[in-house]
């Protein structure tokens, strides 16, 4: 088993260590209300990987997220997302944004196909007028596009529900057809897995390694480090800062930067703030 | 503005043709003019109201409509003692009193709800300050209740085009509206710029108001922004499907308080509103999946079965 993983990273890993990282990160501060959620965090993801950001609650995983998302700006340091400031990047649709399911209203009139069908807004508006235009009237690549999300994602049957009539997993499943439909370089997935039964979570890993055979760039955040281990190419611990980042078994080797990912106060001990 | 002149013209004629089809006793208010500016206004802003209460409804902006409404009042009033256009006034006032808000919530503890009620009562009470210095009560009273039976030409001009304006702007911008109203974050990781929507949305909201000044008035307009998009949302589970049933909502509370209204001589806004609520209230009790009725005999019928 680990062999066959091994083998998947060297390729992974390989032919795509030119051009400029999907993620890479200097120095990085930032916080809320003069307090430093991220302090001095240094980042770099090649493009083409797989990654799980593992940490405790409260380490700054979500504020990561949105800095890299150019949601809020680094109170210092330096962040790059394929060579581009993040609100270019994602002003340019290259980031795809799949957020955890409770923070969503479910009553919310939508189908299935409504949800995966906005996330083509970014093509949309490159597209000029069709912007403005209703949805029967769109050419057909954002068809395709939305019926490839479905289908990867195996919600095509369910595509005309309401989306109060979906189960865990299936709200999982279509926020991942959502992101998946915007065709982005990089997508970052926040607890993917959590209230996911087996047969859903084997689904969404084949979605993703299929993506990274694709050449795109996966960032998830997972407290599952077993599952971040058999899938994952790239293991960050992250602690308000990048306490490792390598492949699964050397990071996990590392029983220091374990305890430190491990410990909300011991990290904060060992960066001398509080 | 002579082209609008002839919209307005053309409009009124075509309404009165279909007017014309209906029974006599149904068509005979509408021998007068006024009656006939009455029903087109009151036709612009049950169509506009019932359009933007779905975004209302789903982005829970009730109170927040509630505020701006009320918070417009003193724009109106300046705007008059200064000589611009009432809309200008009471953009700004609504918009001022948005950012007050968010102010408010941002930079201390106190929650939304606390921050809406402080500034647009406020707000309100400096209108009507400003308004009892400058006009007379029966003034005031026409701001706060409106009087569709009193809309003049220039009136119905401004209502024809306020919600011309944002009926183009939710059809053009349906899917930024969309994306922003189910996930803001999501919003924005596509790359909208949110502020844009969010202080967009407020001006469509200022704009219906102020279209919707004459006919129902100030207090009441929030009940047309909130109960329309209430009651398409209990009969319908599609964005598109629920804005088409608000919109025929408002349209209907808005002609059937016109005619009680005209025939039993009471106040055209509080009609409207009435007729509003009494449409909410059936949706409450029938629709067919999520009202009452329906949910109760499911239950009762499963007890029988199981």
């Amino acid at each position: 088993m680990a062999q066959t993983v091994d083998s998947n990273r060297a390729i992974g890993a390989a032919g795509r260590s030119g051009g400029a990282a999907a993620i890479e990160a200097e120095g990085l501060c930032a916080g809320y209300h003069g307090v430093d959620v991220v302090a001095d965090a240094c980042l770099r993801i090649p493009s083409g990987e797989l990654v799980a950001l593992v940490g405790p609650n409260g380490a700054g995983k979500s504020t990561l997220l949105k800095l890299i998302m150019g949601l809020i700006r680094p109170r210092r340091g330096k962040i790059r997302i394929g060579g581009l400031a993040p609100t270019a990047a994602r002003g340019a649709g290259n980031v795809a944004y799949m957020p955890q399911h409770e923070t969503l209203d479910w009553d919310f009139p939508a189908s299935v196909r409504d949800l995966v069908f906005s996330a083509r807004y970014p093509r949309l508006r490159r597209s000029g007028v069709q912007r403005w235009l209703p949805r029967r009237l769109l050419g057909r690549e954002h068809h395709q596009a939305v019926a490839e999300a479905l289908s990867a994602t195996a919600m095509e049957e369910l595509a005309d529900r309401h989306i109060s009539e979906l189960s865990g997993g299936q709200k999982k499943r279509v926020l991942l057809a959502r992101a998946l439909a915007q065709q982005a370089q990089l997508l970052l997935l926040d607890e993917p897995l959590v209230g996911v039964d087996r047969s859903s979570e084997a689904l969404i890993f084949e979605v993703l390694r299929d993506l990274r055979a694709a050449g795109r760039t996966v960032v998830l955040v997972t407290h599952d480090i077993a599952g971040a281990r058999r899938h994952a190419d790239r293991l960050v611990l992250f602690n308000r800062s990048v306490i490792a980042s390598g492949p699964p078994e050397e990071v996990m080797a590392d029983e220091r930067a374990l305890l430190r990912a491990a410990d909300p106060l011991f990290a904060r001990g060992l960066q001398g703030a509080d | 503005m002579a082209w609008a002149e002839a919209v307005i013209d053309v409009l009124l004629a075509g309404l009165m043709a279909v007017v014309g089809l209906l029974p006599e006793p149904l068509a005979e208010p509408f021998g007068y003019q006024f009656m006939q500016r009455a029903l087109l206004t009151a036709i612009a802003v049950g169509l506009v109201c019932g359009v933007l209460s779905c975004f209302v409804v789903l982005k829970r902006w009730a109170l927040l409509g509630d505020a701006i409404s009320h918070a417009v009042l003193p724009g109106v009033a300046i705007a008059y003692l200064i000589g611009w256009p009432f809309f200008i006034g009471a953009f700004l006032a609504g918009a001022l009193t948005s950012l007050g808000i968010g102010f408010i919530e941002r930079t201390t503890r106190l929650k939304s709800d606390t921050a809406i009620g402080i500034m647009f009562t406020a707000a309100f009470a400096l209108g009507v300050v400003i308004i009892s210095q400058v006009a007379t009560s029966t003034h005031l009273m026409h701001v706060l209740f409106g009087n569709v039976l009193g809309v003049d030409r220039s009136a119905l001009l401004l209502t024809l085009s306020a919600g011309g304006i944002a009926l183009l702007a939710v059809a053009l911008g349906y899917k930024a509206l969309f994306a922003y109203t189910f996930d803001e974050i999501h919003a924005r990781a596509l790359g909208m710029n949110t502020a844009v929507i969010h202080y967009g949305l407020i001006l469509l909201l200022t704009l219906t108001i102020v279209a919707s000044l004459e006919t129902v008035g100030i207090i009441l307009v929030v009940a047309m922004l909130i109960t329309p998009g209430a009651t398409a949302y209990l009969l319908t589970d599609r964005l598109t499907r629920m804005i088409v049933l608000a919109a025929a909502c408002g349209v209907i509370a808005a002609v059937v308080g016109l005619y009680l209204a005209y025939y039993f001589d009471v106040a055209s806004g509080g009609a409207m509103v009435l007729v509003s609520a009494s449409l909410f209230l059936l949706a409450l009790l029938l629709a067919p999946r999520h009202g009452l009725l329906p949910r109760w005999v499911r239950r009762w019928r499963a007890l029988a079965a199981g």
